[in-house]
């Protein structure tokens, strides 16, 4: 009772909050969500490369400049999967 | 004489007549249910005529750059298909109980306007301002020209993608994608600037 009576009401609360920052940010630091979420992105990328494959481009107007947005988003879904998450299979 | 003081009476009848009905709580304002046409035009042209006067002033930028089609389709995913429609879907629960019903932006017929320089400004500024006792917000109050200008390129180029190639441009690379906890550098865009809005 005495140990609450001498820290003043502002102290405890910046206490307070700095011990519920540090233990949510170790929480978010955690390996094992990490490796969850990277295994729930790559399943979305999967499916992702799935709709891509079977696109067909022969209909496409490649000089519309949705489709080239389209494919430069494409481009980058492709290196991004092939980097994270192809690397990360052949390794396990 | 005669004739001003019958014009004031009318007036005078008409203004506590309109205060009357109004104070009296006995107009409808629910959703579920249609202006009469009268007053639907009325309020149309209104809104029409309110739009294109008050944009008729905007510098339209090139809405052909594909990153800007790139990021508006990831913002219009998140913020407009709710009420706007996307390809494949022809109703949500927003677009079925909004009154007046929001524009579906997959119609071709319907977004032709907005390729025009005055359709694009007048696009631009419903997103920015939004539009009164309507549903749609303001969206300048949290984002920046650059971003709705983006939402107007991308909405512009709608109507020709089917639901494969929507999804495709409309993934956000950078939130989605970029933001996965591996390690290493994120950057996928090539350049070193990544992507974004």
């Amino acid at each position: 009772m005495s140990l609450f009576k001498s820290i003043p009401l502002s102290k405890s609360i910046v206490a307070t909050a700095i011990a519920l920052v540090v233990s949510t940010s170790a929480l978010a630091h955690d390996p094992k969500m990490h490796a969850e979420k990277d295994q729930m992105n790559c399943e979305k990328m999967e499916k992702h490369m799935q709709m891509m494959g079977k696109m067909d481009h022969s209909k496409m107007d490649m000089k519309d400049p949705a489709m080239k947005a389209m494919m430069t988003n494409m481009g980058k879904m492709k290196a991004m999967y092939q980097k994270h998450c192809v690397t990360s299979k052949s390794d396990s | 004489m005669k004739f001003l003081l019958g014009v004031l009476l009318t007036v005078f009848v008409a203004i506590v007549g309109i205060f009357i009905v109004v104070t009296s709580g006995v107009i409808n304002i629910g959703a579920d249910q249609a202006h009469s046409p009268l007053v639907y035009n009325f309020l149309e042209a209104a809104r029409t005529r309110s739009i294109a006067n008050a944009s008729k002033d905007i510098a339209v930028p090139n809405l052909e750059k594909t990153e800007m089609i790139s990021s508006g389709g990831a913002d219009y995913k998140d913020m407009c298909a709710g009420c706007h429609l996307s390809p494949g879907v022809e109703s949500t629960d927003f677009s079925a109980s909004l009154y007046p019903k929001p524009p579906n932006f997959t119609n071709t017929e319907l977004v032709e306007r907005y390729k025009t320089d005055a359709g694009a400004q007048q696009a631009f500024w419903a997103i920015k301002h939004g539009i009164m006792a309507s549903g749609m917000p303001a969206w300048g109050a949290s984002h920046d020209d650059d971003r709705m200008w983006a939402m107007v390129a991308f909405i512009r180029s709608l109507p020709e993608l089917n639901e494969n190639q929507y999804t495709m441009l409309t993934t956000r690379i950078d939130d989605d994608m970029l933001g996965m906890s591996f390690d290493g550098e994120m950057d996928m865009s090539g350049d070193g600037s990544g992507m974004q809005h």
